[in-house]
């Protein structure tokens, strides 16, 4: 069975701020949505715990209750670089991180295999804990177990999830992890972790805790039928995985770092050579920036001088961007200046580019994504070349319609221009295709004895092994009357024909063939 | 190249702002569908003439048509290439997901020499740099299983660098000859496609309205032939 551990940093937008502002840990914080009175706290360490201060609270209502009350915010960006830190720091213990994409602070860890390189789970994780949490002075907790919700409630269940451990007095820190070697023991420590620990909303925990239901074992002991219509799908995902349910590591991928870099073969000292190089890097770059979803806020260009030296070059566009031509043009008229001022004389024997980002909007990315790959015009114009060539009937589109017998249940209809596709969003499982024969192929009468069993149609294919049918089609009454029995004849070759045979005509006739 | 985190990342935005999706990079990878192999997918085709054949108990119009899917979900036109003598059954190439609609259908009228009119409208096809698949159904019902179709070497060779330059894939599916013929040697790559309807039965990977196929590369000039790629189709109903 595969092992995992889950890092657990509780109330990590509290830590953050605390780490940011070192000298309140002396006193009662909280972390608020918006510096205003009516802020509204999302945090709170154990000293506002001890004040009656909790989460939900109004900051001036807050405040009201503990003159000496500190506050700040912690925004996402701040929140997401910390979390992106600690998933780099992290996969120097590990190379499969998946942060926990609802709680900041949650992170899982595969560990599987790694007993065979270390130790000990336990001394691996010991050093997890040192490295990634008291090395940042941090506070949080580690359990190496089999599951991911197993882990994360037993490290819950340790560290506690309304910040109460954290900052209480210069930053109590756990430092010993917890092993589990049976999913058996892991799943009762779970079992008996209080709900309150878990990041369950607390409407819903109230009224569970009317209903005396106060740990995930009491939780998970709920019939499942109703829990979704009555505590929401949260819940619902909540119990499902309390009851045992597996959920797979989705880890995250390392990012590339964000520069390029190029050693030329001969020293450059001309900028407009020089700057069609830069664009090659630049592209790739700039790719990379959009795969992150960021735009460029600004860019280093490193030369590195034929007998040695080098010089950095920083350029900001005026905003973020991924505007390929707009860097390139500052970047241009920084190159035609350096060299103006004989900044190339040395020769660049190799150049390097590096970027900052900040998230882009979407409207920069769908410059990435709005052109279609292929000309639909183009492709028409071919069509109709075609058209000229073989006739107007020959390039034609199928179109189903209602229909009894299978011939008439679509139609070839002429294509007079070729749109964009729009396949089923939701791919369906793939489906064998029949080929049909306009002109169904009449089959010779069966013998009244097949010593050798039904040929259907020469030798080589044999005979006629297994026959599934007859479906019964009838229509034209009003024309001219037709019954079929369709079957599906597989022959000893393996082919599979669909055959029918006519009622009114007494005849055998093949329609088609699987393929 | 487009990562997948991009790739999901541009769709969710052009879905919240009701923006057709579509790629930039011919060669970018999606995600493949289900029904299409890691290694059977359009991007491993593109720039290549390919062959399909039937093997025993024949697959090659599934296994192509995932293909068309394929290329349809990532905005690549398709046009497919046939006689009049047969033809796909369209309801069940709706079933497998492909739009009706936007798949041209080249028919040629005329059996006899359809081998040689076909790569005749393929080329200007390619040529025109509007198609990312080409499929050119050469498997004619009127011949026997020991008259291979044969493509001159100049056509093969026009179509294959016209496959290069324009980042298409030409596929021509033929029907099974009984014989390891091939349309001949500047095929890129060359499979054949068959159902396994014992090993599915017994093997229980199927429910009772699916069988698994298997492609199997006879020939493979960039990864070496011999690779197979099994998975499972829906048969029409009827069929148990």
């Amino acid at each position: 069975m595969s092992r995992l551990a889950c890092v657990d940093l509780p109330a990590f937008p509290l830590q953050l701020l605390l780490g940011r502002e070192p000298s309140w840990r002396a006193h009662a914080v909280v972390v608020v949505d918006r510096d205003r009175p009516s802020g509204k706290v999302l945090w709170r360490n154990e000293r506002a715990r001890v004040h009656g201060i909790r989460a939900g609270m109004r900051y001036a209502a807050a405040l009201s209750l503990d003159r000496d009350l500190r506050a700040g915010t912690v925004d996402d960006a701040e929140i997401r670089r910390a979390v992106d830190g600690a998933v780099v720091a992290l996969r120097r213990h590990t190379p499969f991180v998946e942060p926990s994409a609802d709680e900041p602070g949650v992170f899982w860890l595969d560990a599987t295999g790694l007993d065979r390189l270390v130790p000990s789970f336990e001394a691996w994780a010991r050093g997890v804990l040192e490295d990634v949490v008291v090395g940042r002075g941090w506070c949080g907790a580690i359990v190496v177990g089999f599951s991911k919700f197993g882990t994360y409630a037993v490290a819950r269940g340790g560290s506690g999830v309304g910040g109460s451990g954290v900052g209480g007095s210069g930053g109590e820190q756990r430092v010993d992890p917890i092993v589990f070697d049976a999913f058996a023991a892991e799943s009762a420590a779970a079992r008996a972790v209080p709900l309150d620990r878990l990041a369950i909303a607390p409407k819903v925990f109230d009224v569970l805790d009317k209903l005396a239901v106060r740990t995930v074992g009491d939780f998970a002991a709920l019939p499942p039928e109703d829990i979704a219509t009555r505590f929401g799908t949260d819940a619902a995902a909540l119990h499902r995985l309390a009851r045992g349910a597996l959920s797979p590591l989705h880890p995250a991928a390392p990012e590339s770092p964000m520069r390029q870099s190029l050693d030329l073969d001969y020293a450059e000292r001309d900028s407009g050579r020089l700057l069609v190089i830069v664009e090659r890097l630049l592209a790739a770059l700039v790719t990379a920036f959009a795969t992150r979803g960021e735009a460029i806020t600004e860019l280093a260009i490193v030369a590195g001088f034929d007998g040695g030296g080098r010089r950095v070059e920083r350029i900001a566009p005026a905003a973020p961007t991924l505007d390929m031509r707009q860097l390139l043009e500052l970047i241009r008229l920084r190159l035609e200046s350096v060299q103006r001022a004989g900044g190339l004389v040395a020769g660049v024997v190799a150049i390097a580019i590096a970027g900052e980002g900040v998230r882009a909007p979407a409207e920069q990315l769908e410059l990435f994504a709005e052109r279609p790959p292929r000309d639909l015009a183009a492709a028409n114009r071919a069509l109709a070349r075609v058209r000229a060539t073989l006739g107007d009937d020959a390039v034609v589109r199928g179109r189903l319609r209602e229909g009894h017998l299978p011939e008439a249940r679509f139609v070839w209809e002429r294509l007079e221009r070729l749109g964009a596709a729009e396949p089923p969003p939701c791919a369906p499982t793939g489906a064998l295709v029949r080929r049909i024969y306009p002109r169904p192929i009449a089959l010779p009468a069966r013998p009244r004895h097949e010593p050798d069993g039904w040929m259907l149609r020469n030798l080589t294919e044999g005979p006629v092994v297994r026959v599934s049918g007859p479906y019964v089609v009838s229509g034209g009454w009003w024309r001219r009357r037709v019954q079929r029995e369709y079957h599906f004849a597989e022959t000893e070759a393996g082919d599979v024909l669909w055959v029918y045979f006519d009622r009114f005509r007494r005849r055998w006739f093949v329609h088609g063939r699987l393929e | 190249m487009m990562s997948g985190a991009l790739r999901d990342r541009l769709r969710e935005d052009a879905a919240a702002r009701g923006v057709r999706w579509g790629l930039r990079p011919v060669d970018t990878p999606v995600d493949t569908p289900v029904d299409v192999p890691a290694q059977w997918r359009l991007n491993a085709l593109l720039g290549r003439l390919v062959e399909v054949t039937g093997g025993r108990a024949s697959a090659a119009l599934a296994v192509v048509f995932g293909l068309v899917r394929e290329a349809q979900s990532r905005g690549e036109p398709v046009a497919w290439i046939a006689n009049t003598a047969s033809a796909f059954y369209p309801p069940d190439v709706a079933a497998a997901g492909v739009d009706l609609a936007a798949l041209a259908v080249v028919r040629i009228p005329g059996v006899d020499r359809d081998a040689d009119v076909a790569p005749r409208v393929a080329d200007p096809l390619v040529r025109s740099g509007g198609f990312g698949l080409v499929v050119m159904d050469l498997a004619d019902p009127s011949r026997g299983r020991s008259e291979p179709v044969r493509l001159p070497t100049a056509v093969q060779s026009r179509l294959s660098g016209l496959a290069k330059r324009h980042c298409a894939a030409i596929v021509c599916v033929t029907a099974p000859t009984g014989r390891s013929a091939s349309l001949g040697p500047l095929i890129s790559l060359r499979v054949e496609a068959s159902r396994d309807v014992e090993r599915s039965r017994d093997a229980d990977e199927c429910t009772s309205d699916e069988v698994a196929c298997e492609i199997h590369a006879r020939k493979d000039k960039r990864r070496g032939g011999g690779w197979r790629q099994r998975s499972v189709y829906r048969v029409p109903p009827g069929l148990c």
